[in-house]
């Protein structure tokens, strides 16, 4: 049966390029509309430059914007940001907002299983010449402070369970108390660090235990701990609210909720499972398992949802004091002199409620970003920015990442959300072939990057030519308006998981 | 052959392999296609493939046999709840599994159960490099039920 295997692939090629290519109007140079067709409740919106229009119909992507589009309740459009990908259930880079007044439903496939992966970024008082001869020395000693990798556990002590309600319900506080950072990080944090509705009872043991674990890790995958230098400035006024400048070295985390998350997401998915059928739902892909936001299956998972997401801000909290700790003693310096000072933290995988304004009138809404970032105006709520709410962008090994910030467009056609990184264009089979017979950690460090990471497969799988160019992203929310860019970061130390 | 290493050793040069698994690309997470005559096949097989993503299998001895147990409400759930016990073992417990033995699946009267013995052992960095990392089984696109003459066929997609 040698073909066997062509036979199911080209089978799923098949099975997506029919449904394929929805139809995509044109409605201004960075916006594109699929009319609603079939069991879509309402069309999609994708904001994306002609020049990558291509290379997203060819994905899975667009087939799973249309899907979202027949969840009950969803209000307005089933969106995707440019950095739209094929993920599962949702596409990556999705946001759906649905009303649970109109049944609206709530879906773990439109969060994750790593809830509340997210980003952080802290700038500091040193200077390019600062770090650069001590590069190698300094991602080591952040590998030595922060633990990573496969099963890998705290480098803090184990936390008891009796704890973990505590992580569970006031999120990066509980990281504060335990004097990991300062008091003033948690106003630098969306949700100041803490989802409310949280209920630990909602949450099942085998989620405890691996939380118990893994409390104060950073994971693998395309999660990680970097050393920046702020490149260029495009918006001087948000540049300088934030506190960045050119030459300054910032640190940037990557990671989220750990095992904790995935098996909350992976719990519910089951409940929802059984939901589905309890409420006779309609669903084009079983990922995209629901229930409605108020009955108790939904009810139960946003409040699972709620301590798993503060699990990852009291991780990240925890991680960037460990970051603290690995640079004051690598530079032998004070930590006044660091500086080391939380500009903000994202979350980009997370279901919440907000209030939007629908035609006239204000509703509170569940909004769904799987891969998108909040993108608040200035002055508004929960936001007390002056020139508007700081949107972190992730690059990857080797490409840049970008510190953007929220617009008034964006609540009036996003439900205030922009994208949230660079996203994969080739997958990580495609990335190894390309990788084989090159050594991709001396190419970097020719970019003048070091590097260390766990595992050679990782490094390969996420060279940075596996990633779609983040400037392409960037410059595509800036130009539809619902982020405007206002600095460029380089890296040049990599901490790997 | 180069791409050897990324087949079932089922599947290792033969013409015709009624069983074997293969990793599957997908752009943002990874995919794994499994096939089987049988339902006891088709989980076998998604294991092993599971577990070479995991690590290369034929470094890992064969040191504790452990026995699994899971349940679904049907086959998808089962097959997920299947992939992500040997998850959370490697995460929780370091365990590394080369092979599954006497694998059977039953119905029961909340859908189905599945029970099995996963032999290996704890990881040990020295000798056992990490490959992927897998956060979890999904169910995208997942369908058990549509088995052809020639037995079962499907692609899993994992979220890494």
């Amino acid at each position: 049966m040698k073909d066997h295997g062509r036979g199911s692939d080209a089978k799923m090629m098949a099975k997506r390029t029919e449904k394929t290519s929805p139809r995509l109007r044109k409605i201004h140079s960075y916006l594109w509309e699929i009319e609603r067709s079939g069991g879509m409740r309402v069309p999609g919106r994708i904001f994306i430059s002609e020049s990558m229009i291509d290379r997203v119909c060819s994905d899975g992507g667009l087939d799973q914007v249309v899907n979202v589009a027949h969840l009950p309740g969803i209000v307005g459009y089933s969106f995707a940001m440019p950095d739209i990908h094929w993920g599962y259930g949702f596409p990556i880079g999705g946001v759906a907002a649905t009303d649970p007044a109109q049944g609206g439903v709530v879906s773990p496939g439109g969060v994750g299983y790593d809830i509340n992966c997210g980003v952080r970024v802290a700038t500091t008082h040193l200077e390019r010449a600062d770090v650069e001869r001590k590069l190698e020395a300094l991602v080591t000693s952040l590998f030595r402070h922060i633990p990573t990798g496969l099963g890998s556990s705290g480098a803090i002590r184990k936390v008891s369970s009796k704890e973990l309600d505590r992580v569970m319900v006031i999120g990066a506080r509980w990281a504060v108390e335990q004097g990991y950072g300062s008091k003033g990080d948690l106003a630098h944090t969306e949700e100041e660090g803490c989802l409310g509705g949280a209920d630990p009872s909602a949450v099942g043991q085998r989620a405890r235990s691996r939380g118990c674990e893994q409390l104060g890790t950073l994971g693998s995958g395309n999660h990680f701990v970097e050393i920046d230098v702020v490149e260029e400035i495009y918006h001087k006024e948000a540049a300088r609210e934030f506190g960045l400048r050119p030459g300054q070295i910032a640190l940037q985390i990557h990671t989220g909720s750990r095992g904790f998350g995935h098996q909350v997401c992976d719990d519910y998915l089951k409940v929802m499972a059984r939901a589905v059928r309890k409420f006779n739902l309609q669903l084009p892909d079983r990922q995209l398992a629901c229930a409605p936001v108020e009955s108790a299956e939904g009810g139960a998972y946003l409040a699972a949802m709620a301590c798993a997401a503060n699990f990852a801000w009291a991780n990240r909290q925890t991680i960037m004091a460990l970051a603290e700790r690995a640079m004051l003693e690598c530079l032998g310096m004070t930590p006044r002199d660091l500086g080391l000072t939380l500009l903000y933290d994202v979350c980009h995988n997370i279901a919440k409620l907000e209030d939007h304004e629908v035609g006239r009138e204000v509703r509170r809404l569940c909004v769904h970003r799987k891969g998108a970032t909040r993108a608040y105006p200035p002055r508004g709520v929960k936001n007390p920015w002056r020139t508007g709410q700081p949107v972190l962008i992730p690059g990857d090994m080797g490409t840049e990442s970008y510190i953007c910030v929220g617009q008034e467009k964006s609540l009036r056609e996003t439900w205030g959300s922009t994208c949230h990184g660079a996203g994969r264009m080739m997958s990580r089979k495609g990335a190894i072939r390309k990788a084989r017979g090159r050594n991709i950690k001396q190419e970097l460090r020719r970019l003048g990057i070091t590097v260390r990471y766990e595992g050679r497969t990782t490094l390969a799988e996420e060279m940075p030519e596996a990633y779609k160019d983040v400037d392409e992203v960037v410059r595509t929310c800036h130009g539809a308006g619902i982020s405007k860019m206002v600095a460029r970061l380089k890296p040049v130390g990599v901490m790997k998981g | 052959m180069s791409d050897a290493k990324g087949m079932g050793r089922e599947a290792k040069g033969m013409g015709r392999d009624p069983e074997g698994f293969e990793p599957v690309d997908h752009t943002a997470d990874l995919g794994l296609r499994v096939w089987a005559e049988g339902l006891e096949g088709l989980f076998r097989q998604a294991a092993l493939g599971l577990s070479q993503l995991l690590t290369d299998p034929a470094r890992i001895r064969v040191a504790r046999r452990l026995p699994i147990e899971v349940t679904g409400a049907d086959l998808e759930e089962l097959l997920v709840s299947w992939l992500n016990e040997i998850l959370y073992r490697a995460e929780s417990e370091g365990m590394l599994f080369a092979e599954f033995q006497d694998l059977r699946i039953e119905e029961t009267a909340g859908g189905y159960s599945l029970a099995a013995v996963a032999l290996g052992e704890p990881r040990d960095e020295s000798r056992h490099p990490l490959g992927a990392a897998v956060k979890a089984a999904t169910y995208h696109g997942l369908e058990i039920e549509s088995r052809s003459e020639s037995g079962y066929d499907l692609t899993i997609i994992l979220d890494t």
